[in-house]
C-alpha cells in the first residue's frame, strides 16, 4: 500500500528520511516540471532547473508546511514564486518586452489535422496570466481557489484571466466547432 | 487535411468547457533522473552535532570557572545577595509604578513581538529567500 503524502511527510521531518522524500518527489515532479515548463514557455532546461530549486526549496521549508493546502498546491506555489524570482532577476538583462514579443508571435502553423496540436498553439497565443489560468484549472485540474493559492492572486484575478482566456480559446478553435 | 485523432469539439454543452475538461489534462512526464538530481542536490544531512552549540556551551562554562577563579578568595555571604536582589527587585517595581517607565516597558515588548513576526512571515516558504 502506497503511503500518503502527510505519512512521507512526517518522515521526512521527524527523521530526515530522503528515501520518503524521494517518493514525494517522484509523486509530484510532473505536475511541477509540467507547470514550470508552462511559465516558462517550453523552455525545457529552464523548466527543470526551477522545478529542480521548488523541490529543495520544499524540502528546507518542510517543517513549516501546515496542510492548510494540499501538498502539490504547496509546490506550485512555491514553483510559481521560484519564477517570478527568476523573471526578474531576468528582466534585468533581458528587455521584457522583446521577450513578450517572442512570445506572442509564435505563429499557428499551417492548418494541422489535430485539435490538440491546435490547442497547444492557441495557448501560446494568450497572455501568460491567462495561459497560467487555464493550465492550472484545466491542465492540472486545481480549482479556482486552489489557483488563487498557488498564484497568489485575489479569486476573481483567477476567474477573469480564465474567463477572457477560454474566450480567445473559443475564438482561436472556432473553426473546430462551426455552430458556436 | 485530418489525422485519425481528430476529435471535433462537441456540441450539446459548452464545446470548449467539455473539450477542456475532458482533453485538456496535461499529460504525465516520465522522472527521467529528475528525482535523483534532486536528491544529489539536497543539503548533507544535518548532524546532532553543532560546532555552534559546543561554542557556546565552553564560552559560558569558561566564564563561570573565570569568575569563581576570580571570587574564590572572598566568603559566600548570602546575606549580602538577598539584600542586594531586594534592591534590584525594589527598584523595578518602583520604576513600573511610573506610567512613563511601563508605557516603555509595554512598547518594548510590542516592537520585540512586531519584530517576531516580521521574522516568521519572511521564512515563508512561498517568499523568495534571498
Amino acid at each position: 500500500m502506497t503511503p500518503p503524502d502527510s505519512e512521507l511527510i512526517v518522515r521526512v521531518v521527524d527523521s530526515d528520511d530522503r528515501a520518503a522524500f524521494g517518493e514525494l518527489v517522484t509523486r509530484h515532479q510532473s505536475a511541477v516540471r509540467n507547470f514550470t515548463r508552462n511559465l516558462t514557455g517550453g523552455d525545457v532546461t529552464l523548466a527543470d532547473d526551477l522545478a529542480q530549486e521548488t523541490f529543495i526549496q520544499a524540502y528546507r521549508s518542510l517543517s513549516r508546511f501546515r496542510g492548510e493546502s494540499t501538498f502539490p498546491t504547496w509546490l506550485l506555489g512555491i514553483a510559481h514564486n521560484r519564477w517570478r524570482n527568476a523573471r526578474r532577476q531576468q528582466r534585468e538583462h533581458v528587455p521584457l518586452d522583446a521577450d513578450e514579443s517572442a512570445q506572442t508571435t509564435v505563429p499557428s502553423p499551417a492548418p494541422a489535422a489535430d485539435l490538440r496540436h491546435d490547442f497547444a498553439n492557441a495557448l501560446r497565443r494568450l497572455s501568460p496570466d491567462e495561459q497560467t489560468a487555464v493550465h492550472l484549472c484545466y491542465q492540472q485540474g486545481l480549482s479556482h481557489s486552489e489557483a488563487a493559492t498557488v498564484l497568489d492572486w485575489p479569486l476573481g484575478t483567477v476567474k477573469t484571466n480564465l474567463a477572457r482566456g477560454k474566450e480567445k480559446l473559443r475564438q482561436l478553435l472556432a473553426v473546430w466547432n462551426p455552430q458556436t | 487535411m485530418e489525422s485519425a485523432n481528430l476529435t471535433p469539439l462537441p456540441s450539446d454543452r459548452d464545446p470548449l468547457e467539455a473539450w477542456l475538461s475532458a482533453k485538456a489534462p496535461v499529460a504525465s512526464l516520465p522522472d527521467e533522473g529528475f528525482t535523483a538530481r534532486v536528491l544529489a542536490a539536497l543539503p548533507p544531512p544535518q548532524s546532532s552535532f553543532s560546532w555552534h552549540r559546543l561554542l557556546l556551551y565552553a564560552t559560558g562554562t569558561l566564564s563561570g570557572l573565570a569568575v569563581a577563579w576570580w571570587q574564590r578568595s572572598r566568603e559566600p555571604d548570602p546575606v549580602s545577595i538577598a539584600s542586594w536582589w531586594n534592591g534590584v527587585w525594589a527598584q523595578t517595581v518602583s520604576l513600573l509604578g511610573d506610567p512613563w517607565w511601563s508605557l516603555t516597558f509595554a512598547g518594548a515588548i510590542v516592537a520585540a513581538a512586531v519584530v517576531f513576526a516580521i521574522q516568521v512571515t519572511q521564512a515563508s516558504p512561498f517568499e523568495e529567500d534571498s
